[in-house]
């Protein structure tokens, strides 16, 4: 039989959660009574975020494997049709999305150091980089429909040949993409709330990170999607 | 045994603070945070689903009486399996045994206080029932007619049906299932007790874990599919089109890349349930702890390399499929590893007949058909004649319900006392676990027969040669209807009328019987340290007889 | 990171990005191009993200996803792969051994 004694502090690095131990007021308030203090939440929640990206990972996965079967398949098809992509569009949209995932760092940087007002300042330009993203998106699309590249009865390409799958792949893959991005800015505003209401501070900045990992993922998805869209057909 | 006097003082303690009592709102109810009250919740989400689903079935079984069909036209049935298929897949077994005995247990085995993530697994209550509710309402406003496996391009081109609704309801039940997937595993790693290293776990959550890591990676790829599914059928272009060049039977590989591995995902927890259930109620420790903890892990890794299984004359290539069987027979070796270690675990045991343990062996030889007749539709020639038979409905309906809703039953049983503080009446849970195991044999076992002499599967109506069997198969499905509405009854009863549970009514080892019955909210009043391994009843030598 | 630790790994993705866009006007075969993509992922797992510096744990879930991403790709162009095609518009095609497509 197991025995039952009051847990120890200390006792494999854990601690009892009825015991709040040195954490400050502020700080006890957000770790749950299932955790024996604030570095095992954070530990825990970190796991749980990279978990979660694995699921991701997968998501999009399935796609990139119908991507490339379709590509093995129908090479002409595939590249010609990449040809018709908006390469400046594209490019810039890479570089904008890698400047704010940098931003983001840096303002994560900002936070672990108890700067408020720095990472304010780069939660808002992440979050207005990635508006920019989006509205360039959105014209790119409206402009790839203007040109009769959605696949259908107008559709410009040979449809057989690999073409129409490439694009059904294009509008799928950037719109599942842009709908993550979306999620991610809905996030960016939760934590500039959190920011300008003095949630956060250099023992307690967990859901900063969160999102940080977050966003940095979209931007992964971004870059493998960048060359498979666009570069392949040059 | 105590007076009355007595009783009711225990009455009152034992009422006075549970989880159950704490709090009495309706919104105290909807908006908790407490892994033992969403357990709850799923309970009642996941007795409905089943009741319905099981409905599908009885109106099916119905109509198969007579070889016209007794009850619905052809597009009706089609409806009907469609819906019994989705119901029972994604709202009733997927969820089952992980979300309402793993959300409530898996705390207390781990002498913790709650998950890792408890809102996350509010939210995974709230999106179950948000996917639920809408793919019922496609089922009901008109239902779909491509079976649960939504092939393409019937499903994308031609199917005049509430596709979209049911497919996002499957999409919402999935991201629940990522959530609750997720919370254990976070919960395994990081929650455990000082002194409780992963060969101290008990095997309920190793079975967890495993079936976790399955709902993680799995599922991500069954959203991608409906996704898909959907966009073609919006936009009538897709991926899917062979007019296009696309390749229906990539659909497949998508749709199955999941539906495989989910199988797993519907068992691994009844393996989980057989372990616990099987050391407690023969008195000894489990055989081959490692074993059976890494078979249950080996199982959800390479159920993964298999789902080709399901493709052997979908067109997909010769070596693909020789590659698939061979992976095919190799998973199925460490569920016969568990299956000799369960059996090797009773020999010598002290062995008490109760409810619980009827199930658990009803479990081990109706898991072993099952698991056995998957090898003939695993090899190759053999799955060209049994493909789309009710050889394979016959062998899917062994593992998923002889097998799995009877581990199910164990575990509702063994754990009642725990998680509503009342005993069940023991005589009823008997008869109505050795009724299940009868009516579930006769539906069930002429199915394989049926199968095998070429009746094919989804068909409402069928050669005048094969009557006699669906007309038995048809009154055992009838008995085992009853047979479920026995456990609804007398559990139903016992909560208003049941001897109340002590804490630990069967004497078992675990953390979760250290605690009172029902247990408090916060579970445990201070962290257990665990100084030995899970299981250690006394050797058989050692047991003193009274 | 710091701000002269996020300029120096973002200089190293642009100038990845421009060895991408670069490559794809040369001859190089395609599958190059992902795989540019495929370190600038890297870099940016194991900087911004941190993955070698938060734990274990964490480089255990994504090497995990990572390898369970290799084999659903794996084999799942198994069967594309091994396929053999018959045409289905070359209904008319009469085979000399009885109708099967010759080996």
């Amino acid at each position: 039989m197991s025995d039952l004694v009051p847990g120890e502090p200390g006792a494999g690095g854990y601690r009892a959660a009825w015991h709040p131990g040195s954490e400050s007021a502020t700080v006890a308030e957000h770790v749950g009574f299932q955790y024996a203090g604030i570095g095992h939440q954070t530990g825990t929640a970190q796991a749980g975020l990279w978990l979660f990206l694995a699921t991701e990972l997968l998501f999009f996965g399935g796609l990139f494997l119908l991507y490339t079967v379709d590509f093995a398949r129908h090479p002409g098809g595939t590249l010609a049709a990449s040809r018709e992509t908006t390469l400046w569009i594209g490019a810039l949209n890479s570089v904008i999305l890698l400047c704010s995932s940098g931003a983001y760092t840096y303002g994560l940087g900002l936070a672990r150091r108890g700067d408020n007002r720095g990472l304010f300042r780069m939660v808002l330009l992440t979050g207005t980089l990635g508006t920019v993203f989006l509205l360039l998106k959105g014209y790119e699309w409206y402009d790839d429909i203007a040109r009769h590249l959605f696949p259908g009865p107008s559709f410009v390409l040979p449809a057989a040949d690999g073409g129409a799958l490439f694009w059904c792949f294009y509008f799928v893959a950037t719109g599942l993409h842009g709908i993550h991005m979306i999620v991610g800015l809905v996030l960016l505003a939760w934590i500039g709330a959190g920011v300008r209401k003095q949630r956060f501070s250099p023992a307690y900045y967990t859901p900063v990170e969160g999102v940080g990992l977050y966003w940095s993922f979209v931007d992964m998805v971004w870059i493998t999607l960048f060359p498979c869209l666009y570069l392949v057909g040059r | 045994m105590s007076t009355t006097t007595e009783r009711s003082l225990l009455t009152l303690q034992q009422r006075a603070d549970s989880y159950l009592t704490d709090e009495r709102t309706i919104w105290s109810w909807l908006l908790t945070t407490d892994h033992k009250r969403i357990a709850l919740l799923y309970f009642a989400s996941i007795t409905a689903f089943f009741f319905l689903g099981g409905a599908a079935a009885a109106v099916m079984r119905l109509n198969l009486v007579t070889p016209e069909g007794l009850l619905v036209e052809h597009e009706m049935y089609n409806r009907l399996f469609t819906m019994h298929g989705v119901i029972m897949v994604w709202f009733f077994l997927v969820p089952a045994i992980p979300v309402t005995l793993g959300n409530f247990i898996t705390p207390l085995m781990l002498g913790a206080r709650d998950l890792a993530f408890p809102r996350v697994n509010l939210t995974s209550w709230y999106l179950f029932m948000v996917g639920g509710v809408t793919a019922l309402t496609g089922l009901a406003a008109g239902g779909v007619d491509t079976a649960w496996t939504f092939y393409t391009p019937l499903s994308t081109g031609y199917s005049h049906g509430w596709m979209m609704l049911v497919c996002l309801g499957i999409i919402l039940s999935g991201y629940s299932s990522i959530a609750t997937g997720l919370n254990f595993i976070v919960t395994i790693h990081r929650l455990r007790p000082p002194g409780m290293t992963w060969y101290r776990l008990p095997l309920f959550l190793w079975s967890l874990y495993a079936t976790s890591v399955i709902y993680v990676l799995a599922t991500p790829v069954l959203t991608m599919a409906m996704i898909l599914l959907m966009f073609e059928r919006f936009f009538h272009v897709g991926l899917f089109d062979p007019a296009l060049g696309g390749d229906p039977v990539m659909f497949q590989h998508l749709f199955w890349f999941y539906s495989h591995p989910a199988v797993y995902i519907m068992i691994l927890p009844g393996f989980g349930v057989v372990s616990e259930v099987i050391t407690a109620f023969s008195r000894k420790g489990i055989f081959g702890y490692k074993f059976i903890a890494w078979s249950s892990v080996s199982i959800a890794v390479i159920s993964f390399f298999v789902w080709g299984h399901h493709m052997f004359v979908a067109g997909t290539s010769i070596y693909s499929g020789i590659a698939f069987s061979l992976l095919s027979f190799m998973v199925s070796v460490p569920s016969a590893i568990k299956v000799f270690n369960w059996l090797a675990t009773l020999h010598k045991g002290f062995i008490r007949f109760n409810a619980p343990m009827l199930y658990i062996l009803g479990f081990i030889g109706l898991f072993t058909i099952g698991g056995l007749t998957g090898l003939f539709v695993a090899s190759l020639g053999t799955d060209v004649h049994l493909h789309d038979t009710y050889f394979v409905v016959a062998h899917f309906h062994y593992i998923m319900v002889g097998a799995m809703v009877s581990a199910f039953f164990a575990g509702l049983h063994y754990w009642w006392p725990k998680i509503t503080g009342k005993m069940y009446p023991e005589i009823w849970g008997q008869i109505a676990a050795a009724t299940i195991f009868f009516g579930f044999n006769m539906t069930f076992a002429p199915q394989f027969i049926l199968g095998y002499l070429g009746m094919p599967r989804r068909y409402a109506s069928y050669d005048p040669g094969y009557q006699v069997l669906n007309v038995v198969s048809s009154l055992g499905a009838a008995v085992l209807a009853v047979a479920y509405l026995m456990p609804l009854i007398y559990l139903t009863w016992s909560l208003f009328a049941g001897k109340n549970a002590p804490s630990n009514p069967w004497d078992a080892t675990g953390l979760e019987w250290q605690t009172q019955s029902p247990p408090r909210t916060e579970n445990f009043a201070f962290t257990p340290v665990i100084t030995g391994p899970p299981y250690n009843y006394p050797r058989p030598e050692q047991r003193q007889h009274v | 990171m710091n701000g002269r630790a996020v300029l120096v790994v973002l200089g190293a993705l642009f100038a990845l990005l421009t060895l991408q866009f670069g490559l794809a006007f040369t001859l190089v075969p395609r599958l190059v191009l992902p795989g540019v993509a495929l370190v600038m992922v890297v870099i940016v797992a194991m900087s911004f993200m941190r993955l070698a510096a938060t734990g274990a744990l964490a480089a255990v879930f994504a090497t995990a996803a990572v390898f369970w991403l290799c084999v659903m790709m794996s084999l799942g162009s198994m069967d594309p792969a091994t396929r053999t095609d018959i045409a289905v518009t070359q209904r008319d095609v009469r085979f000399p051994n009885g109708g099967f497509p010759p080996r």
